[in-house]
């Protein structure tokens, strides 16, 4: 197993310690796993990306990430060509969003999760990175959500446990037409 | 017997600030510079939540921070301070009042591009252009080797044959700003590690002085004893690592990989990492893989002995030497080649200058280019820039 994922957000909203709590659930799995940053200067709301690598293997590899097995992006208006372009054929996309949009590609699996809805309700409005985290521990399907929950909770206090919960729990599957 | 505490997710930078503080440093300077700001960040948290019982030093420039450093270190104190890039070449004067006052100084290089033009990605231009002031020059690949490195780099400079200044090198970015799990020692285990032992020091009861005016009678003997001392940290590294408790985490002078390649890759720092990867994943088992652990003192014995079977070598240069024949990487690598009388050809490559990352598809081309080079009738030396844009 060798996974490749992509968090793309905007500068404020978390990407990069996103990327670090999948990172450090799948050591509390067992795993091996890397997170880094998009590199460089970081301006508060323009996009921003992180990465994951996921292994049963050790990770000996520090090249940049050209494509992805996993996209996980934070809001519809950041999911352009390219992205979509960038998932490996047989990839996921995890998007943030409260219907689906079409995709111009049909190799591809889409998941919807209205993680603004669960923030909202959960009135954790700065939460918008853990209910991502747990809509691609739920998708993904290889680390246990209690050690996403954990970190979660330890972290950022107990009630952000019920983000993780509820956005693993609302993540949907949309069939593609294309 | 050893005991790991446990696995953490760290960055390099993380990595090397939770080493500083398990080592138990009693002084540290040091001055804020991309990429290497969180080590500083870190550990003056550590200094004020009084996890560690350190004088912890704030200085308007890295000039001072070296200088503060080094007067610490005369007084007897267990000294630490880490820079980058144009922090580095600030300190290249201090560097070498350092080595030459023989202070134990264990400093961590976040490895970055120099400027004009200004960029703040990783590169190793900055430790390259201070390579001749005398320190022991470690290089790591990953944030795990950063965390075992800089702890048994005071063992080594602390060395009464030593008392050397070492710096430990990472990447700027691709290391000391990823994340990854390392395997943590208790703190007990590495202050058993590392007593603290007895070194010539400043002290009111017997007066001693510390860089004195050394007239042309004496200055030349000054330099060679020191040189010889750093020659003596390549032997005295041996048994420092051969103490160290985790054992997949000694510091030996180079790690090979794939033992029967016919070409071998010569590589410092993360990228060696993306290199193995590479010869792994696509199945290239022609190409042995040379990861460069100790750069200063240079272990030309150890890397000839790796290159016995070689049919030729390409080394891979974070670095460019401008007007040199060779690159510093590749410069010592033919000069130890030199001595030995083996003539193999190698291909020098300069890659990654200012966080130009190579990519994998980037690393088969130039394994490829290798194989093509290093046929027969080839010429001996040959050049590439991997990944360069231009003409």
């Amino acid at each position: 197993m060798f996974l490749e994922i992509l968090f793309l957000g905007r500068g404020g909203q978390g990407v990069v310690t996103a990327g670090r709590i999948i990172a450090e659930a799948a050591l509390r799995a067992g795993l091996f796993s890397q997170s880094f940053p998009e590199f460089g200067p970081e301006r508060s709301g323009a996009p921003v990306r992180s990465y994951v690598r996921i292994s049963d293997e050790p990770i000996s590899t520090r090249a940049p990430m050209e494509s992805f097995d996993v996209a996980v992006v934070f809001e519809e208006r950041l999911l352009g060509p390219s992205i979509v372009e960038s998932v490996r054929s047989g990839g996921i996309i995890v998007l943030a969003a409260e219907s689906a949009p079409e995709l111009p590609r049909s190799d591809v699996k889409l998941f919807v999760v209205g993680a603004r809805r669960i923030i909202e309700e959960l009135k954790k409005p700065r939460s918008l990175n853990l209910a991502m985290v747990g809509a691609l521990c739920s998708v993904i399907n290889t680390i246990p959500l209690k050690h996403v929950e954990d970190i979660v909770g330890r972290r950022f206090g107990e009630e952000n446990k019920e983000v993780v919960r509820r956005a693993a729990q609302m993540v949907v599957s949309v069939e593609q037409t294309a | 017997m050893y005991s790991l505490a446990s696995y953490r997710l760290m960055t390099g930078n993380e990595a090397v600030a939770f080493a500083v503080k398990q080592v138990d440093v009693d002084f540290i300077s040091a001055y804020p510079i991309t990429p290497q700001t969180i080590i500083v960040e870190r550990l003056s948290e550590y200094v004020s939540s009084g996890e560690l019982d350190a004088e912890f030093v704030p200085v308007e420039s890295e000039h001072s921070a070296l200088s503060a450093c080094i007067g610490a270190s005369l007084a007897g104190a267990r000294v630490f301070t880490s820079t980058s890039s144009q922090g580095l070449a600030l300190m290249h004067e201090v560097m070498y009042i350092a080595s030459g006052m023989r202070c134990p100084i264990v400093m961590a290089v976040s490895n970055r591009a120099l400027s004009a033009p200004l960029n703040i990605h990783g590169d190793h231009s900055d430790i390259m252009g201070s390579r001749d002031a005398g320190w022991v020059l470690i290089f790591c690949e990953n944030p795990q080797e950063v965390y075992d490195y800089t702890i048994q780099a005071f063992r080594l400079a602390e060395h009464p044959e030593v008392l050397l200044p070492v710096a430990v090198n990472l990447d700027g970015f691709t290391v000391s700003h990823s994340s990854e799990p390392v395997a943590i020692l208790e703190d007990e285990v590495v202050r058993a590690y590392l007593p603290r032992r007895e070194r010539p020091r400043l002290e009111f009861e017997e007066p001693a002085s510390f860089g004195v005016f050394a007239l042309p009678t004496h200055y030349f003997e000054f330099k060679v004893e020191q040189e010889k001392a750093l020659r003596k940290a390549g032997e005295v590294l041996e048994e420092v690592s051969a103490a160290y408790p985790n054992r997949s985490g000694r510091l030996l002078k180079l790690s090979k990989f794939n033992e029967d390649g016919r070409i071998a890759i010569i590589c410092l720092g993360g990228t060696a990492g993306t290199v193995r990867h590479v010869v792994k994943k696509y199945g290239m088992k022609d190409f042995s893989l040379i990861s460069l652990k100790l750069f200063s003192p240079f272990p030309s014995e150890e890397l000839l002995d790796a290159l016995k079977e070689a049919e030729g070598v390409v080394v891979m240069d974070r670095a460019t030497s401008p007007g040199a024949p060779l690159p510093p990487l590749a410069s010592n690598v033919a000069a130890s080649l030199y001595e030995a009388g083996v003539r193999l050809p190698l291909m020098s490559v300069v890659y990654g200058l200012g966080g130009r990352e190579p990519t994998l598809k980037m690393i088969v081309e130039m394994l490829e280019k290798s194989r093509e080079r290093i046929g027969e009738g080839g010429p001996v030396v040959s050049r590439m820039y991997l990944g360069y844009g231009g003409g």
